[in-house]
């Protein structure tokens, strides 16, 4: 007696199968899961044919697994070339600096684009955002011709140096973010006797450390990713990023049409530049949704 | 009044000095002729007035951006919108699927753009090498002008993965209530689809859609490195021929020239779609 109405109590909530909602689950999976193998494809290409022989390059029909794999590519592509070095310059000249001065800048400004209160606030806000709808090729020109005349070519001070006043992007973001904090938390400490400096230091940055986060997260990537900032300022083959490493190193595969392992060096390299930005997307994929899902929310 | 000054001073000083004192400049030298070694030549409207009646490529230019912007936008957002709506119904491995189509994205353009080359090159690309296997001809998909343009939409498609998240985040904020007073009322889900869930979502559409506007009129970094304009110049897009004119051929006044047609441009066209926006954007019953 008692087993039955058991069975009967988790049967019931259950829907009574019907074919159309059958096919409909399986044409949604289905056409995910292509969808999903097309979308993934051009990386399982990237990384089966860094590990391929010239033979395996060349064959037809191509080869979806080259077996063996001649994993001694990875090595020597990145050591045939100075990528030790491009990447050096990449983190240590480039990504970590302008991650710094951007999320420093960009804080403050933002603060004073909502924690304090003043008049002409709100119309200069606007104006920022303004700027950028800018295309990055106005001020290209003006700004390359005065950065000749300082002599900071050929260096990474002008891919630095804007960021120390602040990024519209992230002035934006962390702007949402200050906002959403009580005003009474802000009026407490200023009863208290705290200046507004003491206030962002100390009420208000502890609260936003997902924000800082999600700005130190992109600006990092932006710079990792940059190709055409570097190729205009930095010509100097010592100084280059890993971008226009893979770009010098494309330029000579096509000058010298097919040269030996052409092809799996190029994989083989960008295998190794993307995976860093595919596995940190992993550690931090909740910055990352969270982050691009505000400013496109909350905008 | 002071302290809010000084906390936004930094982004006033760069304000003037990375944007407006560069936009006057550059204004400056697209009425010039100058080359960066001799000293600028004051030419009037000569610039503008070569590029759009004797310059041989402007026209060709402006084509194939319009071209390339007014189909990749669009496809690339009722793509996203409908991959979104799918991934917000009840689906196992939702994060999975919304990682694969996310990451183009983020990685490197510089790698993305290797592959794509690669992988749709006429002799041994994978693709023509799978067309081929099962009996089709092969497509010249970046060695033909006819082709070059459309294989870079569809790379630029393949990468507006994150117009998919924003999506999904604005779905997910759409109350269930409309939906289940819906069905009540007996609504089908085409119904809803268009009823609820378009109206509800016009915010972010507009956002979306700013966004990848401003973005495509901007394309260069795939366009330069898998087909650098070629063949026929039939990829030839606007931020590939103002780079062409200023660091190749040292033509700073056309090249800043240039780039104020694409400013007004941008500005008038976004400016538009803003205004637009107030008859079909829905901003929560307030009117």
């Amino acid at each position: 007696m008692s087993a039955q109405t058991k069975s009967i109590s988790i049967k019931s909530p259950k829907k009574p199968f019907k074919f159309s909602t059958f096919l409909g689950e399986f044409g949604k999976y289905f056409f995910l899961i292509l969808l999903g193998a097309t979308w993934a494809f051009p990386f399982f290409w990237m990384f089966t044919s860094a590990v391929k022989s010239d033979t395996q390059v060349y064959t037809m029909p191509p080869v979806l697994i080259p077996i063996p794999a001649q994993w001694s590519n990875f090595v020597n592509a990145w050591t045939s070339n100075n990528f030790n070095l491009y990447t050096f310059n990449t983190i240590v000249l480039y990504c970590i600096p302008v991650t710094l001065f951007t999320v420093v800048s960009s804080v403050v400004v933002a603060y004073g684009f909502s924690r304090i209160k003043w008049p002409g606030r709100d119309m200069l806000f606007t104006l920022c955002m303004i700027t950028m709808m800018i295309p990055w090729q106005v001020t290209l020109v003006p700004l390359f011709i005065t950065y000749k005349k300082l002599g900071w070519i050929n260096s990474y001070l002008p891919l630095l140096v804007p960021a120390l006043f602040g990024n519209a992007y992230f002035i934006f973001m962390l702007r949402q973010f200050f906002l959403s904090i009580p005003e009474e938390l802000s009026d407490a400490a200023r009863i208290d006797g705290a200046n507004e400096f003491q206030t962002l230091t100390q009420i208000i940055l502890p609260l936003t450390t997902p924000a800082l986060s999600v700005v130190a997260l992109f600006r990092f990537l932006w710079a990792w990713n940059d190709f055409l900032g570097p190729m205009i300022y930095v010509n100097n083959e010592k100084l280059f990023p890993l971008a226009v490493g893979i770009y010098r190193l494309q330029q000579s595969v096509n000058s010298m049409g097919t040269k030996e392992l052409a092809y799996p060096y190029l994989m083989a390299v960008s295998t190794i530049v993307a995976l860093p930005i595919i596995l940190l997307f992993f550690a931090a994929q909740r910055t990352f949704i969270e982050g691009i899902s505000l400013t496109g929310i909350k905008g | 009044m002071l302290e809010g000054l000084l906390f936004v001073s930094p982004w006033i000083i760069g304000f003037i000095g990375f944007t407006l004192y560069p936009l006057i400049y550059s204004a400056y030298i697209s009425l010039t002729r100058y080359d960066l070694v001799r000293e600028p030549v004051f030419i009037g409207f000569e610039n503008y007035r070569q590029l759009f009646t004797t310059d041989p490529l402007f026209w060709t230019v402006i084509g194939n951006t319009l071209y390339f912007v007014f189909i990749s936008v669009p496809l690339g957002l009722i793509i996203s919108f409908l991959i979104a709506n799918l991934l917000n119904t009840k689906v196992v491995g939702r994060s999975i699927f919304r990682a694969i189509l996310y990451i183009p994205s983020i990685v490197p353009a510089v790698c993305t753009a290797m592959v794509w080359q690669f992988l749709l090159n006429v002799q041994y690309g994978a693709v023509n090498g799978i067309l081929q296997w099962i009996g089709l001809p092969a497509v010249p998909f970046f060695s033909s002008p006819d082709m070059a343009k459309n294989s870079l939409i569809m790379v630029a498609i393949w990468s507006t993965g994150n117009a998919v998240v924003v999506f999904l985040a604005g779905l997910q904020d759409v109350p269930r209530s409309l939906y289940e007073a819906a069905i009540v009322d007996g609504a089908n889900s085409v119904q809803q689809f268009f009823n609820i869930t378009v109206p509800l979502m016009t915010p972010v559409i507009l956002f979306n859609m700013l966004m990848g506007f401003i973005a495509a009129f901007q394309e260069f970094t795939t366009a330069f490195l898998i087909t650098n304009g070629g063949p026929m110049n039939s990829t030839l897009f606007f931020a590939v021929y103002l780079y062409r004119q200023a660091f190749r051929y040292f033509a700073m006044g056309k090249a800043s020239a240039l780039a104020w047609i694409l400013f007004i441009f941008v500005m008038t066209f976004t400016v538009t779609l803003f205004k637009s926006s107030a008859r079909w954007v829905y901003y929560g019953g307030e009117k």
